[in-house]
């Protein structure tokens, strides 16, 4: 196989569109070949950047990628496929993402020491100009620092995208609830606001 | 999290003065439930989510009882709804679709929050130059957040309120900063031209196939309104709705019976708000089922998992 042929693959595989023969083809490339082995790992780093992800400039994901592959004969119940189902779920419609989904269990430890970059990304994203007292509010934080509640706020805008129905939903049950309480509060209707411009 | 020891403590007192506290948490809701029949003016500011947002509240009710209330965001996209009794007069939405109901579901009595809630008063305070009670209202069961609110102590408005997770963690916040109990003018109440008048789904009973309900309910929550929707993808398919309500706290059942989207089961939270989505196959036909309100995600996939043809 040329070499060319052999960097399709790698991008098919990093881009989640590789088969398994062809996430086994570059694995065994790798294996004698450090060359391709370095390219991995830069591809892998210039995605992180772009995308804005952790980077573990040491990591080797090949042998890693390989390691995992071995001690785990179903790679969909890897501990990635639980931290991020999403990402296990889509990705298996089409072709099987082995080395997605592993690449993904390795670096998810990595992800996890990442949490408070991930928050500032976000806290960046909302449309306030002062963005940097509300990162210390305690409140703000509080929305982030649950494991679980962090991985659903960057899931949502995936399945909201897929699922149309969600965002009317959320309206529907906003309007609804509005007025609704026993107390008469204005809770319900701030809500009901905030759901608009979702 | 540093509110956990807290709330625990708080737990324990409960334990040790249950039989004068349950006098006294009647008191408190009374004292709720009779708050929206006082005129009210004033500003005050929402934070959700990391955004924060600032409303303004002009109330008024006539000597026969007659209430007429709009609420109105200061800030980005305008947005209001007002009332006249209970019916919604208009409400800005972002589309144009068919809203679910222009009347109010019939509010639960307040006796319902006992079901649900312990509560108790915490203290005094002052907000928007007001004296207030702080009332907190502890969930009795791990299905439902806990709410610390803070009451006039003239009117019973609530003029602070703040939503806990069961770890303690704040999730959402409003606080006035002006408030009075003087009568609104005519033109405070009046809604701006962009605001448009709701059009009425259909009653369930008008509906001809299989009404559904959720067969898992935490305590003290009941079903308050049962309709037939719009399609939510603007097809023309009926969604049936349910509203349930435990007095604090709503959720929403939406059932798809025909659902023709390929989306797989979702689960996704914006700040108290709690969206689940589960797919079942009864018959030939994929059915969506949707759950949205301000309830934990695992209560809401609970409740989401228990909905059953009726």
């Amino acid at each position: 196989m040329n070499r060319e042929a052999l960097l399709e693959s790698l991008s098919a595989v990093m881009d989640n569109e590789a088969d398994e023969l062809e996430v086994r083809r570059i694995l065994a490339a790798t294996s004698e070949d450090p060359e391709l082995r370095a390219t991995w790992s830069r591809y892998a780093m210039a995605r992180a950047v772009i995308r804005n992800e952790p980077i573990m400039p040491k990591l080797d994901i090949a042998s890693a990628v390989s390691a995992a592959l071995a001690n785990e004969e179903a790679p969909v119940t890897t501990p990635a496929a639980s931290v991020k189902p999403k990402v296990s779920r889509w990705s298996a419609i089409s072709r099987v993402a082995v080395a997605a989904s592993v690449t993904v269990a390795v670096l998810a430890g990595v992800r996890l020491y990442n949490q408070e970059d991930a928050t500032q990304q976000m806290a960046q994203q909302a449309p306030a100009p002062i963005s940097i007292p509300q990162v210390q509010s305690p409140a703000v934080l509080a929305n982030y620092s649950e494991e679980s509640a962090q991985s659903a706020e960057s899931k949502a805008a995936n399945s909201a995208a897929a699922d149309s129905q969600l965002p009317g939903y959320i309206r529907q049950h906003a309007q609804q609830a509005t007025f609704n309480s026993v107390e008469g509060s204005a809770l319900p209707y701030a809500r009901g606001a905030n759901a608009e411009t979702r | 999290m540093r509110f956990a020891p807290v709330i625990y403590g708080i737990g324990g007192l409960l334990l040790m003065t249950q039989s004068a506290q349950a006098v006294e948490s009647m008191d408190w809701l009374n004292k709720l439930s009779i708050s929206d029949k006082v005129n009210s003016q004033g500003a005050f500011i929402y934070e959700s989510n990391g955004h924060l947002t600032s409303h303004h509240i002009a109330r008024k009710v006539d000597s026969n009882g007659d209430v007429k209330e709009r609420l109105y965001r200061l800030d980005g996209t305008p947005y209001e709804v007002v009332r006249d009794n209970n019916r919604i007069v208009c409400s800005t939405s972002a589309d144009d679709q068919a809203d679910v109901a222009k009347t109010l579901a019939p509010k639960l009595k307040p006796e319902q929050i006992n079901k649900g809630y312990t509560i108790k008063h915490l203290g005094e305070s002052r907000v928007a130059d007001n004296a207030t009670d702080v009332v907190a209202f502890m969930p009795k069961d791990p299905y439902r957040y806990a709410y610390e609110m803070q009451l006039s102590k003239s009117t019973g408005q609530m003029l602070k309120s703040t939503t806990f997770d069961q770890k303690g963690n704040a999730l959402e916040r409003l606080q006035y900063i002006t408030y009075s109990s003087l009568s609104s003018s005519a033109e405070e109440l009046a809604s701006k031209a962009d605001c448009a008048p709701r059009v009425e789904a259909e009653e369930i009973s008008h509906v001809d196939q299989a009404t559904w309900r959720a067969s898992w309910l935490p305590s003290g929550f009941e079903r308050i309104r049962s309709l037939k929707s719009w399609q939510a993808g603007g097809e023309g398919r009926p969604v049936q709705y349910l509203l349930y309500s435990d007095g604090l706290s709503n959720f929403s059942v939406f059932v798809d019976s025909d659902s023709q989207t390929a989306t797989a089961d979702s689960r996704n939270q914006f700040g108290p708000t709690s969206v689940v989505s589960k797919r079942i196959n009864p018959s030939d036909k994929d059915v969506l089922i949707t759950v949205v309100g301000e309830i934990p995600a695992g209560t809401a996939e609970r409740i989401a998992l228990s909905v059953r043809p009726d």
